[in-house]
């Protein structure tokens, strides 16, 4: 990461980077240098609302030109807020695909809006707590992010947001179905709220599903990393409100809060199993973990997901000690595809990337353990 | 990165879980979207089938299709939107609305189809900052009205979350007077 000026004019020459969106890739997410106190199971919190403009066709109906105006409107708005003052606005049509998926990777955008050919804008904080997605399946899709568990504080910053947001937009709502989206599944709050927990021991155990189904299978989503229709890595679980009429934002929130935590004492509970029944056989699967990410040659993103996964278990049981959880988890971003094209300038080829994934996992594990 | 699966019942949105069901008396894997995920309930409590589980969706959204009184007869298949022009029938086909001006113009076919999925039709959320000055609290009423029909459908869970609204909206205005 270093000689960063070097690397944005060699960058430069290939392809013309938006001013200020090198800023986010030299960055850790807050959210995520904050979730390093306590809790390593639940690890982020996000709150995203769907709002559309009354009238103008929604992204799946509209021509090119009726998505520009909404850009042009949002914009417009943005610049009248005050707690919008510092973000960063980036049109879809600016970013190269490489940054597209990287921001996807930050969990900035959704993998549908970076692969939608449909005029779009982002707009972030420099904090990457706030962002706003023009142009998706909603006119609007507007995300808070906290570390750890934290709904509630996740749902004032988006509220905040929102409430500001709507005194300068003509946002659809009817008193009877409340918000009106694209999706009748997000009709009424409009309201997503999700967590990312790190579950290694139930999965170990193979009692994800048991244990979705004992807890409100009908009101819970569990989905993949990267949000809907994405493939579990590395344990980690995204677990969000299936519901969203007929309930109040408060309530969802709440019952969400309760299956987190519920979750989370499920785990706490695997694990202690697993150290009382099968000491030995976790500490085998930990330690074989550890020695292939300090030797191994090739490593590819989602064997990489499954050993990081295995390490910040044995740094919670107390089995691994010297590695500081925060430096796993930058590790999780800077080794995901994109990051390492950008960041380390590794090329494209897919056994080029896992060579260097190797390296530089490697070096960071080796001189911390 | 990302590798889409179809969902298996409604191959349509994109698999968000994996489900175990019964298939001729084995158990199978299958890969299947939230909105299928809803009916999940079905397969563990009377182990249907896949086919049944199958079959029984397709009623169902026929019975989303026409209104309650009268589903044989599709009405809203002649429909379009006259904001957006979006005929009825590609909702059927996509699932999404084409503009805010859909939900009154397919009203009634889209009443029972969130009832389905969200068990209500009814929004008791927040409102926009602009609305909210005007009128400020959901209709104690309605609410009522609402708690009344999750008991006569034995919704007990959902009953206690209107109850608790109803209570704390209450206690506000007391606290306003
Ligand atoms: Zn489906
Ligand atoms: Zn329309």
């Amino acid at each position: 990461m270093k000689n960063s000026t070097k690397k944005r004019s060699e960058a430069a020459e290939k392809e013309a980077i938006p001013e200020g969106l090198m800023h986010y890739f030299n960055q850790v997410p807050v959210w995520l240098d904050r979730a390093a106190e306590g809790d390593n199971i639940i690890l982020s919190t996000r709150i995203r609302l769907a709002r559309n403009l009354t009238k103008l066709p929604l992204p799946g109906q509209a021509r090119r030109e009726q998505l520009k105006s909404v850009i042009q409107k949002v914009k417009k708005a943005v610049g009248e807020i005050k707690i919008c003052r510092e973000m960063a606005l980036f049109s879809k049509d600016d970013l190269p695909p490489l940054y597209k998926n990287a921001f996807v990777e930050r969990r900035i955008i959704s993998p549908a809006f970076s692969e939608a050919d449909l005029p779009g804008l982002v707009a972030i904080d420099p904090d990457e707590q706030l962002g706003i997605m023009v142009n998706e399946e909603d006119h609007l899709r507007i995300q808070a992010v906290q570390a750890g568990l934290s709904l509630h504080e996740a749902w004032r910053q988006i509220s905040r947001l929102d409430d500001e947001l709507s005194e300068h937009l003509d946002v659809a709502f009817t008193p009877q179905f409340g918000y009106l989206t694209s999706c009748p599944t997000n009709t009424g709050t409009g309201m997503r709220a999700s967590i990312l927990i790190h579950l290694p021991a139930l999965s170990m155990a193979d009692e994800i599903d048991k244990t979705i189904k004992k807890l409100a299978p009908n009101e819970i989503a569990v989905r993949g990393f990267y949000g809907e229709g994405t493939d579990v890595v590395g344990n980690i679980y995204q677990i969000s409100n299936q519901l969203t009429l007929g309930r109040t934002e408060t309530s969802l929130i709440n019952r969400l809060e309760i299956v987190a935590d519920k979750f989370s004492e499920m785990e706490q509970e695997a694990r202690q199993r697993l150290l009382d029944q099968q000491k030995v056989e976790i500490e085998d699967r930990i330690f074989r973990s550890l020695a292939v990410m300090k030797s191994a040659r090739l490593m590819s993103s989602h064997e990489f997901m499954k050993y990081i996964s295995m390490l910040l278990l044995g740094v919670d049981l107390e089995i691994l000690s010297g590695l500081n959880p925060l430096e796993l988890k930058k590790l999780m971003i800077y080794t995901q595809p994109a990051h390492m094209q950008i960041m380390y300038k590794s090329s494209a080829d897919a056994q080029a990337r896992d060579i260097l994934r190797a390296e530089i996992v490697r070096q960071k594990i080796n001189s911390s353990s | 990165m990302a590798k889409k699966q179809r969902c298996q019942i409604c191959e349509m949105h994109s698999a968000t879980l994996r489900i175990k069901a019964l298939k001729n008396g084995a158990e199978v894997e299958m890969h299947i979207c939230d909105d299928c995920a809803r009916f999940k309930g079905l397969v563990e409590k009377g182990r249907e089938s896949e086919s049944e589980l199958a079959a029984f969706f397709k009623t169902a959204s026929q019975n989303i299709l026409g209104t309650e009184a009268d589903s044989d007869n599709l009405q809203g298949k002649n429909l379009s939107c006259s904001n957006c022009r979006m005929p009825f029938t590609k909702f059927q086909q996509d699932g999404l609305l084409g503009c805010s001006q859909c939900y009154s113009v397919f009203q009634y076919e889209l009443e029972p189809l969130l009832k389905r999925i969200h068990g209500s039709a009814k929004h008791i959320g927040s409102r926009p900052r602009p609305l909210r000055i005007i009128a400020n609290q959901p209709d104690i009423e309605a609410l009522k009205q609402e708690l009344h029909l999750a008991i006569s459908q034995e919704n007990f869970e959902r009953a206690a979350d209107f109850r608790d609204l109803i209570r704390d909206l209450e206690q506000e205005e007391n606290n306003k007077k």
